[in-house]
């Protein structure tokens, strides 16, 4: 598969919930008048994972910094416990899955391509991995189901990202960076930054990655309706929202 | 789960944590140690804040937990909830045993007034002397909580999670390692999100296995725990 050959996620125009914010299955738990347009599955691993010994949440200005070690049952367990949700769902449900090995990550896609109700798969890439294991993972999701990648804030400039589209993928996410911050016992933790002090970043970001002709969906920085509403006018083919959805959207402010 | 805005009506320091006071016309009845989620409206913020019910008088409702710096009285709070499961004073209990194992104390005062409420004695344990208990409620030094075993039937406690195996070490648990009598735990966690999503960041480990505060908790059996680091 190429470029040429991209597989369409027929996405309208809204926000979604980013991977790792709503659980396993619809609907999600919000106070968003308005519907959203898919469902992401939390983030699946080939096997079980327990969450990180060193796990935490530490607030900043404008954010907070999360680090939980996407704990969750492992891919077989979430397809029997929630995949009759996935069929069953009126909005397109994406299922996230964590690519670290390419042979595993192909076996969840395959049997993805097999279970009702799976719109398009969505992955993640580790962190520090290099560009060529970033492509060979890629690869490995290929297949008869629409491909989205998630590209942290901080990599969109990364050598690897022309590298997945060039492989005929359908989609980018500009998803939550990494970054670092000083705990209590005075050393440093990683973690995932999430807030609306993002938002300045992401907006550049989609101006950066409209170059490239393919959908591009903001994954990070949206706490408000404004910011929703500027990113989908500068060229976002959609939203995803985070921790707003845990924290309650503020409904003042909405037309 | 229910949701609405409340006002602030008053901010106060009340044993070294600070309180909200908000008026209430909701027809709920939360129990000690289940919590609310709730953001400013307006402000900057990234997360809700944790408020555990800490009790009621004419309309008021007192809620605990690390409260902004920015909420002021007047401020405007956006809440849902009640959530995840509190304490269960049982209606037989005449000796009831509570201590606060930090500095941060959210829902033991709600269970002060149960307590008396149904004709028990109380006693207290804290590393500080609190200022605002009946004069009824007996406070001892939190060195003498193992001596709880020799006389309560229901033992509350109150720590941050990390603190767990420091806690249960302190307690010198009865020969078997269980308590003697029904004791309970509220374990303070991140509780970003509310069991809406299950990220983990809160989770706790069980004897059956995993379990997330936000929503199984913030209070648990202590029997039920695993207590090693």
């Amino acid at each position: 598969m190429d470029a040429a050959s991209r597989l369409e996620i027929n996405l309208v125009s809204g926000w979604m919930n980013a991977a790792g914010y709503a659980g396993y299955a619809p609907p999600v738990d919000s106070n968003i008048t308005s519907p959203p347009v898919a469902f992401v599955t939390n983030p699946i691993s080939f096997h079980s994972r327990t969450p990180a010994a060193d796990r935490f949440c530490s607030p900043y200005p404008c954010g907070f910094l999360l680090h939980t070690g996407w704990p969750n049952p492992g891919f077989r367990k979430v397809l029997k416990q929630f995949s009759a949700r996935w069929t069953r769902s009126e909005i397109p449900v994406w299922v996230h899955l964590l690519a670290e090995q390419p042979q595993e990550l192909n076996r969840m896609v395959r049997t993805l391509e097999e279970t009702e109700g799976v719109a398009a798969v969505e992955i993640s890439l580790p962190p520090t991995a290099r560009d060529e294991w970033m492509l060979q993972l890629a690869e490995a999701a290929l297949g008869e189901l629409p491909l989205v990648i998630c590209v942290p804030l901080d990599q969109v400039t990364a050598a690897w990202v022309s590298g997945v589209i060039n492989l005929g993928i359908s989609g980018l996410v500009i998803s939550a960076p990494r970054g670092m911050i000083r705990n209590a016992a005075g050393s440093f933790s990683r973690g995932r930054m999430i807030g609306p002090g993002l938002f300045p970043q992401v907006l550049q970001a989609l101006g950066c990655l409209r170059a490239y002709d393919i959908p591009l969906i903001a994954g990070c920085g949206v706490f408000d309706i404004k910011s929703m509403d500027t990113l989908l006018s500068a060229g976002a083919t959609a939203v995803q929202l985070d921790a707003v959805l845990w924290r309650g959207w503020d409904n003042r402010n909405c037309s | 789960m229910a949701h609405g805005e409340w006002k602030i009506m008053e901010i106060g320091l009340v044993d070294g944590s600070l309180q909200l006071r908000v008026l209430t016309s909701d027809h709920l009845h939360p129990l000690p140690g289940q919590y609310f989620l709730a953001f400013a409206a307006g402000m900057d913020e990234s997360l809700a804040t944790p408020l555990y019910y800490a009790g009621t008088d004419s309309g008021n409702w007192f809620l605990a937990g690390k409260i902004p710096p920015a909420w002021q009285p007047g401020t405007r709070l956006v809440w849902r909830g009640p959530l995840g499961h509190g304490f269960h004073l049982p209606p037989t209990a005449r000796r009831v045993a509570l201590a606060a194992w930090n500095d941060l104390v959210t829902s033991l005062s709600a269970l002060v007034n149960l307590a008396l409420t149904q004709d028990a004695s109380v006693v207290w344990y804290s590393r500080h002397l609190p200022e605002q208990l009946p004069p009824s409620v007996e406070v001892l030094p939190l060195e003498s909580l193992p001596e709880a075993w020799d006389w309560a039937d229901y033992l509350a406690l109150e720590c941050d999670a990390i603190d767990l195996p420091r806690l249960a070490a302190s307690l010198l648990l009865p020969s078997g390692g269980k308590p003697d009598c029904t004791t309970e735990i509220l374990l303070h966690t991140p509780l970003t999100c509310g069991g809406t999503a299950e990220c983990g960041v809160c989770a706790v480990r069980t004897k059956k296995g995993w379990k997330l505060a936000c929503k199984d908790g913030p209070v648990y059996e202590f029997d039920s725990l695993e207590l090693a680091a």
